[in-house]
């Protein structure tokens, strides 16, 4: 299969689209930032509301009851895109994993199936009111149609790194995780708002469980909150680094969902928790 | 300690604490490393730099790897070219986010993959999405080489650039995270230059050839071009297994079979 020809070809005989970044390598900083523009909203009325895996659901029906009732509640008012934490069973999987000697994107992958079983948990709950789990390629593809056919839709909070997770500054544990894909769908779809729904009331100054006298913080940058470098924090800490870069979401919060009536006063922009500004 | 206790700890820290927890981390660093296919080497297949000049730079290309899968395991990725250039540049100009350019843009790495999975169809290479790739072991030991598109899964999921919309992590990052996430044993760009220069060798006749580098001396270099994705260096920072990438120059004959053999023929990007 000897190209006879390829003496006669140029060199440089790219069969090339004529475009802004044609013929360069995408690398070149001067020739990307040529096409700058600002990102346009897709859905400006979605609002995105992540469940804490061990805050919320590991604690069941105390707790989980009253936030899906909530969540009904807020069905009329809201289009809702509801993601889900993994929580506890994620611990234990990691730590077989781990144990097996398995690398961080296998660990990844399975951590996100535990978020997606949450999300049947939940999608079940709320089924009456039409509500459906969502896999991941129709919250990429089809989730407008789906939200006008219902009010909200389920999905699991992991973004689908997978095999594909980066591996983290130190150790093993996968550093994209529920939390951190719900901010990044947030940001691609120009999401209205979007609320972490936690069990404590947002981020202290110390960890609220360990006895001291912690603080309330009610408002920060997250420029300024990673700054604090604080041992705990409510949400994961990749969060607060993807705000730096986001185009959209320029705010989200923390609230406590064990309190009645949090999420439905977060999801009318109202103050109840920790409000952490992209800058 | 035991590693009996060092499984107590680590299970206990997982129990107790934050996953962003620092002592967590340390844990999980000490961790063993399992590398599930060490005999395999990835090569990336360069979209604009080969499979956008056709049968002159494709068909010798496609000959040497079906050479060279004789004496090793390989997972052939692909990249984009100049149709995820114009996808990119058309979304970008529409307002569009990166989320939706890096789904268009993983479209076009899937048809170099198909191209080259037709070409390589007669050595009985078969093409691999990411969703199939708890097949890999079974294609290596049959065929010895898949073919797979090299962007990531990411989606509407793409971490967002700090200018500007084009998807950070694209086809570099994927398959250089597959070969990690794999413990392969090589990772090799396989582009239409010799490797990493001072400036961009096609626009500038005074770049020289850099046949060495580490990621922290090429990140404080800062050029202004670079032979691979800036984002690469930082996962390779971080990485476990694939601690060094080369890049090479496959336009020239055999130079893919002698770096696969371990020899230097380009430029060698180590982690430290």
């Amino acid at each position: 299969m000897t190209d006879t020809r390829s003496e006669s070809v140029p060199l440089f005989a790219v069969k090339d689209v004529p475009s802004a970044l044609m013929r360069q390598t995408l690398l070149d900083r001067d020739l990307v930032r040529a096409i700058d523009r600002p990102v346009i909203r897709l859905l400006p009325w979605l609002n995105i509301v992540a469940l804490g895996g061990r805050s919320i659901i590991d604690q069941g029906r105390d707790a989980l009851g009253p936030v899906v009732a909530e969540l009904r509640g807020a069905l009329a008012d809201h289009r809702l895109l509801i993601l889900t934490g993994p929580g506890v069973r994620a611990r234990h999987i990691l730590g077989v994993g781990l144990d097996l000697g398995l690398p961080t994107g296998v660990l990844a992958a399975l951590a996100a199936t535990e978020a997606e079983q949450n999300g049947h948990l939940v999608a079940a709950l709320l089924a009456e009111q039409g509500v459906s789990y969502l896999p991941h390629t129709a919250v990429a593809h089809q989730l407008a149609v789906h939200l006008a056919a219902s009010r909200a839709v389920v999905s699991n909070g992991y973004p689908p790194y997978g095999l594909y997770e980066f591996p983290p500054e130190l150790g093993k544990i996968p550093p994209h995780r529920s939390d951190s894909g719900a901010f990044l769908l947030a940001d691609a779809y120009g999401a209205n708002s979007t609320t972490y729904v936690k069990d404590v009331d947002g981020v202290f100054t110390s960890d609220p469980a360990g006895g001291g006298n912690p603080e309330l913080i009610r408002e920060i940058t997250a420029a300024d909150l990673l700054a604090k470098d604080l041992p705990t924090l409510p949400i994961d800490a990749t969060v607060l680094k993807l705000m730096a870069n986001a185009k959209n979401v320029k705010q989200i919060q923390i609230v406590n969902g064990r309190t009645p009536g949090n999420i439905t006063k977060a999801l009318r922009g109202e103050h109840v928790g920790t409000v952490i500004h992209a800058g | 300690m035991t590693i009996g206790a060092d499984r107590a700890t680590l299970e206990s820290l997982l129990m107790t604490r934050s996953l962003d927890d620092h002592e967590l981390a340390a844990a999980s660093d000490a961790a063993p490393d399992y590398p599930i296919l060490p005999d395999a080497s990835v090569l990336k297949i360069g979209g604009q730099s080969l499979m956008d000049r056709g049968r002159s730079a494709v068909y010798p290309v496609v000959e040497e790897l079906a050479r060279v899968k004789r004496e090793h395991k390989l997972l052939i990725g692909t990249g984009g070219g100049t149709r995820a250039r114009h996808v990119y540049s058309v979304a970008a100009e529409l307002g569009l986010p990166t989320g939706v350019l890096t789904g268009v843009g993983a479209a076009v790495a899937g048809q170099n993959a198909q191209m080259l999975g037709y070409l390589m169809a007669r050595y009985g290479v078969p093409v691999v999405g990411h969703e199939a790739f708890s097949a890999l072991p079974l294609h290596l030991a049959e065929s010895h080489a898949v073919i797979f598109p090299g962007m990531p899964p990411y989606d509407m999921w793409q971490r967002v650039p700090s200018e500007g919309v084009i998807p950070p992590y694209r086809t570099d990052a994927g398959c250089y995270l597959v070969a990690e996430v794999y413990g392969c044993r090589n990772m090799i760009f396989v582009k239409d230059e010799d490797g990493l220069y001072t400036a961009n060798p096609k626009t500038d006749p005074g770049a020289t050839l850099i046949p060495e580098i580490t990621v922290d001396e090429l990140i404080s270099l800062d050029l202004p071009d670079v032979v691979v994705e800036r984002p690469l260096l930082e996962l390779m920072r971080h990485a476990r297994h694939v601690r060094s990438v080369q890049v090479i120059n496959g336009l020239k004959p055999g130079l893919i079979t002698r770096a696969l053999a371990g020899e230097h023929v380009g430029t060698i990007i180590s982690a430290a």
